[in-house]
């Protein structure tokens, strides 16, 4: 005999030793009632995804059918999208805003204009914590509340 | 010899036919209809193998314990998936190598041993009398021992190198079955299984002389 051979002989010799691990008396004839219980309980139930995999797994024709269609879907929206944005991207801002808004762009243009104005004034001592940029508009938040903070508002407060 | 009777809900049955002379296909139909007590005949039927097969993989009687009740939940919930291209025998088995593999690898090397205790049978075993009073280094070597080093050994092994073992060197089955239940050919089948017996060979040296 190949010595080989008989050295996996004594091998399985020794790994015979595992047939005779035994689980404690008794357990076999508790573990049926036990799955079957957590079956009752419904335990190990499968979500709606995996119903729905499985679903696709046994019926794989329908499958394949459903990713083509899923795949088809994608394909269109991503060509109409990229369609989409170039004509967007082609259009004057102006016609967009008068399209969007449906009025005047200049009307448009200056209230935005005013309302960034009046944000700027009140960010400008609220929000600004940088100590080496300059700090014109303080004088204002006493003397001149509303006054917005520009170059002309620190020559006159610098002047007085 | 099983006593219980089943209560058929399937027409070309008799309803006084004896457990054991049901074919598993006729009761995984009646399982398949919701029949629990067909499908407690099956947990029956397979019950020490596809327990023994887990726990020879994980070495502790807790996981196997788990793993096992897991896998006949699971075995339960796709019953009606299950073609009849196999065997029940071959498609359980192949849930619960698959279910045991995967919480192998999850459990990575954290190796916990709870080892079932040995029948009396291994005591008069002439072949394990042999390698514990003769072959042993150690003559005072015991058997509860052998079988702590050898799960050891076990524990070293790839996963799939010791399913092979499992299946093949303490389970009795053959290549081909393997085979069908670990979904690769007769050729990887013997490859890992010659690799597996060299490592583990290698790895008990001592005792085997």
């Amino acid at each position: 005999m190949n010595p080989e051979q008989e050295n996996f002989d004594a091998l399985r010799k020794l790994l015979s030793l595992k047939r005779h691990e035994v689980p404690p008396p008794g357990y076999f004839d508790h573990l049926p009632r036990r799955i079957s219980t957590r079956i009752y309980a419904h335990e190990g139930a499968p979500s709606f995804f995996e119903s729905i995999m499985e679903w696709f797994r046994v019926n794989a024709s329908l499958a394949y059918a459903f990713s083509l269609t899923a795949c088809g879907a994608l394909a269109v929206s991503i060509i109409y999208g990229a369609r989409a944005e170039g004509a967007r991207a082609d259009a004057q801002p102006r016609d967009l805003a008068v399209s969007w808004v449906g009025r005047d762009a200049n009307a448009l243009a200056s209230e935005v204009s005013e309302s960034t104005r009046h944000e700027l004034h009140t960010a400008n001592w609220v929000a600004n914590t940088n100590p080496a940029s300059p700090s014109y508009g303080l004088p204002s938040l006493f003397a001149r509340p509303m006054q917005p903070a520009t170059m002309q508002t620190a020559y006159e407060a610098f002047s007085n | 010899m099983p006593i219980a009777k089943l209560q058929f809900d399937k027409p070309d049955l008799d309803a006084e036919t004896p457990l054991d002379e049901i074919t598993d296909m006729q009761l995984v139909e009646m399982a398949r209809h919701e029949n629990i007590s067909a499908y407690d005949e099956l947990v029956r039927r397979y019950q020490e193998r596809i327990y023994a097969t887990v726990y020879h993989m994980t070495s502790n009687h807790e996981d196997a314990n788990d793993l096992t009740q897991d896998t006949f939940v699971k075995a339960y919930r796709a019953i009606k998936s299950f073609k009849g291209d196999s065997s029940f025998y071959t498609w359980i088995y192949r849930i619960a190598v698959n279910k045991t593999i995967n919480f192998l690898k999850q459990r990575k090397n954290r190796v916990h041993m709870s080892l079932n205790d040995l029948d009396f049978q291994a005591e008069n075993d002439p072949d394990l009398v042999a390698l514990v009073s003769d072959k042993t280094p150690r003559r005072e070597l015991g058997l509860a021992e052998l079988q702590e080093k050898l799960n050891s050994a076990m524990q070293k092994l790839s996963e799939h190198h010791r399913m092979v073992v499992t299946l093949h060197d303490i389970q009795g089955l053959s290549h081909e079955e393997i085979g069908n239940i670990m979904d690769c050919n007769v050729g990887t089948v013997r490859s890992r299984l010659f690799y597996a017996r060299q490592q583990m060979q290698a790895l008990l040296s001592d005792y085997l002389k």
